[in-house]
């Protein structure tokens, strides 16, 4: 599992640059992130190599940030390898709120991010069906 | 025909990380004041420190309906 910080932003010019300057400011790596946007808003989710400081550094910039436990399974970076892990869920009616992925340095496997409604089942019916699930520790170290 | 603007600020109170969440919200934010109000007015999510504060001479009502 890992952990995903979510932003709170108003959808303006220079709202996404402000937030990435904030943490690069701070020393923060910013390792994976999506953003959704609902016309005037959106949720900025980042997957930072420092959740905490990255965490605190945003409260400091007084943004809405949430926290939220997400599990990041890795998969092979080859045609079908997001389809096995979806297939998986699916067959246990595990719903994803929402998911990204990213492609990893090697060439040979791509990691991702789920944020499902039943947390602690999908990450046991993943593991169940041999999927490797990254730690915060390793996550940090991508 | 005049509009009611609601902007409601968005702290980490209510905020539990998803879109779907804040459009729950602001379904029900809208919701509420048209039960209450008669009207439907339009409900805008802001960020947090983007209203006025409650010291001073804090504006919290701007009529615009003589600025054409």
């Amino acid at each position: 599992m890992g952990v995903q910080l979510a932003v709170f932003l108003e959808n303006r010019p220079g709202k996404l640059e402000s937030i990435t300057k904030a943490l690069a400011e701070a020393g923060v790596n910013i390792r994976g992130f999506a953003m959704a946007s609902e016309g005037e808003f959106g949720v900025l989710k980042i997957l930072a190599d420092d959740p905490e400081k990255a965490l605190q550094v945003l409260r400091e910039h007084h943004y809405t940030v949430s926290r939220r436990t997400v599990v990041v399974a890795m998969i092979e970076d080859r045609p079908g390898g997001l389809h096995e892990l979806l297939a998986t869920l699916a067959a246990e009616n595990i719903n994803i709120e929402d998911c990204y992925g990213i492609a990893l340095e090697e060439g040979h496997r791509a990691a991702v991010v789920l944020d499902v409604e039943r947390f602690p089942e999908a990450e046991a019916v993943l593991k169940s069906h041999g999927l490797r699930l990254l730690s915060d520790r390793e996550l940090t170290s991508l | 025909m005049d509009k009611l603007e609601v902007k409601v600020e968005i702290n980490a109170e209510v905020f539990r990380g998803t879109l779907s969440e804040l459009e729950r919200l602001a379904a029900r934010v809208t919701a509420e004041l048209r039960a209450e109000l008669g009207i439907t007015p339009v409900v805008r999510l802001v960020e947090p420190s983007s209203l006025p504060v409650s010291e001073g001479k804090a504006q919290r009502v701007i009529d615009r309906r003589n600025q054409g």
